[in-house]
């Protein structure tokens, strides 16, 4: 297994160069950030636009500012005496450091992330589970409408969906702001509350954005989850313990359960690779500046080394998600062989 | 001439070229089979008759109707006042009520959907095109092929769709605002799934025996991956086109509300959902008519797939999902 993760990482690797190339190319040789100000009535002065090109290095060949990019990309430094590796993808249109923008907004995107898997592998163990054990029953047939009209459903209508239910709790049931359907936090709390006001205030900023992104995961995983669970109670080891004599509760809890759960850790670590950079439509309903508003607002722009700095990050997590999804899967079922 | 008994006792011959008749029962083929099972289950049925009817219904009835999708409904009263904008349904020979500007909603539901099938219709060709291709290719020739092809994939699902997206809209101007633009971008990034999944199915089934079979009667390798690989993963194929098509309401939905994607004056269903969710509270037909049509044929695709999966699932007499 450790000369497959190595081979892997340098494939990890070569993959990242290329991606970056591919897209330092696309972005670099047809992005014109200083279109904004060219369309401005009266334009800005020669000077300042020789001066914008020289800070974003319009003047040189997209190669040459491929090659400076890379080269300056990783920084080696030893602080005393551990070392550290910091990334270094240059500035962006406004002027600040791409690499702490990214991430500010990667810690914002987290939050979300961790409290909407949390939710949806909650729901897709237990729902699943069940509904596998008890298929073409009632409960599995409630289950599987709703995960079916769950999967149906654009992203944003089921989030305004939710908004509109939310403020209806708010003015009926509990007669104040309780859900809170805009931001991360109330304007300026971090100045104006502390410790355990402060907590529950963003608590309560994140119930909702958490609860469309989770359920929306977790319906596909319901649906993965009960189709494994129904492969594993047909399976021959399961029908030999329960001919030794063995009650149904305990074969399926001591045999079946930890077969079953296993391909869906291979889908949950894939899609958790995907939703570091895809999460844009809760983003936008939502207004959380994390990741994918971050690139939207690059795109807007037209800024390249935000751009470029967003899917480094955003293609690095996929990979190594990927990377994990096998690891995990051999860990797991010792049949399976890493070629 | 040999003779065989059928069920009734009389001796039915059995001629050199008679191969489809053993036994006395006729032999289906595996697509027939599929479809049978396909046919007897009611939730698909019902489904693929949903979908073909809503179709048909948005390609034919616009023909019948009063407003079309461009005319602004442009009736005033005595003072001069355009009295039909903003209507709540069943105001003014509106069945579905009328938009901030004037245009009828049904009209534009069902010009909406005639986009969004063109779009549905172009991706999922694409994207079964390109990942059978793919994947048969590095299926079968394996090693370095296989390795290339891989990494390939891995490069195209690391870049997201958005940025190759803008990056096209930026420099095609006149091809980006129309639903085949959009569609052919969603086409070229939806094909890496399938490409894997074709890619797992053709690395089983080269190791069978029809196909070392095939290969020792002088086959070449496009025929036994034209007439032997790919009918055998035909399951798998139309499974994931059904879900490709999916995917693909969602993403142009998606894309529509970000901004980019098909744009005013031709409308898709992405438009009016985006347009409406602001509309939610106040004019409510705006919000949930466009969204509940959605969710309705995205919920028929799925069961259609759902139909075919347990159609082509060889071991038919386990429990279904």
């Amino acid at each position: 297994m450790l000369v497959f993760t190595i081979r892997r990482l340098v494939g990890t690797v070569l993959v990242l160069l290329v991606v970056s190339f591919i897209t330092f190319v696309f972005t670099a040789s047809t992005y014109d950030p200083l279109a904004p100000y060219r369309a401005r009535n009266p334009q800005p002065p020669p000077e300042f636009f020789a001066q914008k090109t020289k800070e974003f290095h319009l003047d040189q060949p997209v190669l040459t500012r491929y090659w400076n990019w890379l080269t300056h990309l990783v920084n080696f430094d030893w602080h005393g005496w551990y070392p550290t590796l910091s990334f270094n993808f240059g500035t962006s249109v406004g002027g600040t450091s791409v690499s702490s923008d990214i991430s500010s907004r990667l810690g914002v995107t987290t939050k979300m992330i961790i409290g909407a898997i949390i939710l949806a592998a909650l729901l897709a163990i237990i729902l699943g589970v069940i509904s596998g054990v008890r298929h073409d029953k009632p409960f599995d047939f409630a289950v599987t409408i709703l995960t079916f009209i769950l999967i149906a459903l654009p992203t944003f209508w089921f989030a305004a969906l939710l908004k509109q239910g939310a403020v209806a709790l708010n003015d009926n049931v509990f007669h104040r702001q309780y859900f809170f359907t805009i931001g991360t936090e109330s304007p300026a709390a971090q100045f104006t509350m502390s410790g355990n006001e402060l907590f529950w205030d963003r608590m309560r900023h994140l119930i909702l954005p958490v609860l469309s992104l989770g359920l929306l995961t977790a319906s596909g995983w319901i649906r993965y989850q009960r189709a494994s669970t129904i492969d594993v109670l047909d399976s021959d080891y399961m029908r030999l313990a329960r001919a030794k004599g063995v009650r149904n509760r305990t074969v399926i809890r001591r045999h079946g359960l930890r077969n079953a759960l296993i391909p869906l850790v291979t889908v949950m670590a894939i899609d958790i690779g995907a939703l570091f950079g895809g999460a844009i439509i809760t983003e936008k309903v939502y207004v959380w500046n994390a990741m994918g508003s971050y690139l939207n607002d690059a795109l807007t722009n037209q800024d390249t080394y935000a751009v470029i700095g967003w899917v480094m990050v955003s293609a690095l997590f996929v990979i190594i998600f990927n990377l994990i999804a096998d690891l995990l899967y051999a860990a797991l079922d010792p049949r399976i062989r890493l070629s | 001439m040999t003779y065989v008994s059928s069920e009734k006792g009389a001796p039915t011959p059995l001629g050199p070229a008679d191969t489809d008749w053993e036994m006395g029962v006729e032999s289906r083929s595996q697509l027939r089979a599929a479809v049978g099972r396909f046919v007897r289950k009611p939730s698909a049925m019902v489904a693929l008759v949903v979908f073909v009817g809503i179709i048909l219904f948005c390609y034919i009835y616009p023909l019948f109707y009063r407003w079309d999708w461009q005319s602004i409904d442009t009736r005033r009263n005595a003072q001069g006042h355009y009295i039909y904008l903003s209507t709540a349904p069943g105001v003014g020979g509106h069945p579905l009520g009328t938009d901030g500007s004037g245009f009828d909603l049904l009209a534009r539901m069902m010009r909406g959907t005639q986009r969004d099938f063109i779009i549905v219709v172009i991706v999922t060709a694409m994207s079964v095109v390109f990942g059978v291709v793919l994947g048969a290719v590095a299926g079968y020739f394996g090693n370095i092929t296989d390795n290339l092809v891989m990494r390939f994939v891995d490069v195209m699902l690391s870049i997201p769709a958005l940025v190759i997206l803008i990056v096209v809209a930026n420099t095609f101007r006149s091809l980006s605002g129309s639903a085949a633009g959009l569609a052919f971008i969603l086409g070229i990034f939806g094909w890496m799934g399938l490409a894997r999944l074709v890619r797992a199915n053709f690395l089983q089934l080269k190791e069978r025996e029809f196909v070392e079979a095939s290969h020792a009667m002088g086959a070449g390798t496009w025929r036994i991956i034209g007439r032997h690989l790919i009918p055998n993963s035909l399951g798998t194929i139309l499974v994931f086109g059904t879900l490709t098509a999916a995917v693909a309401i969602i993403a142009e939905t998606s894309l529509t509300y970000l901004g980019y994607g098909v744009r005013p004056p031709d409308t898709s269903l992405g438009q009016l959902v985006s347009a409406g969710v602001q509309a939610e509270s106040t004019r409510w037909w705006l919000f949930y008519p466009p969204g509940l049509l959605i969710l309705i044929i995205v919920l028929a695709v799925n069961m259609i797939g759902d139909g075919i999966r347990n159609a082509f699932d060889p071991k038919h007499n386990r429990v279904r999902d």
